[in-house]
């Protein structure tokens, strides 16, 4: 519903706020997703495509533009544009009697810092809930202007 | 359901019906043809509306579909009944204030 343009659609000026912010739901979602998948892996020592520790990875988003209207471009939305690999390094921890260390007893643990995480998912779900109120208030702004008519 | 998405057959049919019982009685009252081409751009601008808001709850009703085979987030279904509801909304308020209109066109002592 995000990648239509607004050409062609009566309400559709009126649904614009409602659209944008309905894709930043949908991009915080994956953001949320990334996060928790982060915080479930930050102790996977070896993963198995690669034989290294889990790297951590972060959601970066990009505009949907539309067709131009007016000579300007119409926006959108947001989505998510590619999942990146943190490419700091992995954190050491000498434990011998891990399975995953190495012939000096160094095991490597994953680039992924739960208290960064938490972090990023405090700032996460506050920007899904202010999506969501942006939703809720362009329909009581809709509701409240039909309401003139009566 | 959201009562719009719940009430669209009925209120579809009841803005078609007063929407021909509208043009019937106009034609009756010998509106003259220029004044008929007048209100002809509102007439095709508001059929549009009423289509696209129609569409848009069908597309809701399928949407539930969607939901449960985990294809779309539930956010996403939410901000799209929303969006029906409101042009069911707005599609309601232009009949009413049609047939509003109406009422007191015949209410005039001639």
């Amino acid at each position: 519903m995000n990648t239509e343009s607004l050409k062609g659609d009566p309400l559709a000026r009126t649904f614009r706020g409602m659209r944008i912010a309905s894709s930043a739901l949908n991009a915080e979602r994956v953001r949320i997703d990334t996060i928790a998948k982060n915080v479930a892996n930050a102790r996977t020592t070896r993963m198995p495509t690669t034989g290294e520790p889990y790297r951590r990875e972060m959601a970066s988003f990009r505009p949907i533009l539309g067709d131009l209207t007016d000579g300007v471009q119409d926006f959108l939305g947001i989505r998510v544009d590619e999942i990146v690999s943190d490419d700091s390094p992995f954190e050491q921890v000498y434990d011998p009697s891990h399975p995953d260390a190495d012939e000096s007893g160094v095991v490597l643990y994953p680039n992924v810092n739960t208290m960064k995480e938490m972090a990023d998912l405090v700032t996460a779900v506050r920007s899904y809930e202010a999506s969501l109120t942006v939703v809720d208030t362009t329909e009581r702004m809709a509701d409240r202007a039909l309401r003139l008519a009566e | 359901m959201v009562n719009g998405v719940e009430r669209n057959g009925a209120g579809r049919a009841a803005l078609e019906a007063a929407l021909e019982r509208m043009r019937a009685r106009t034609a009756s009252m010998g509106e003259s043809a220029q004044s008929a081409e007048q209100t002809t751009p509102f007439k095709s601008a508001l059929a549009t509306t009423v289509q696209k808001a129609d569409a848009s709850i069908e597309r809701t009703e399928g949407l539930h579909l969607e939901v449960l085979q985990g294809k779309l987030d539930i956010h996403e279904v939410a901000a799209q009944l929303k969006e029906s509801e409101l042009s069911f909304q707005f599609a309601l308020t232009v009949r009413n204030k049609l047939i509003d209109a109406y009422r007191e066109v015949m209410r005039m002592t001639v």
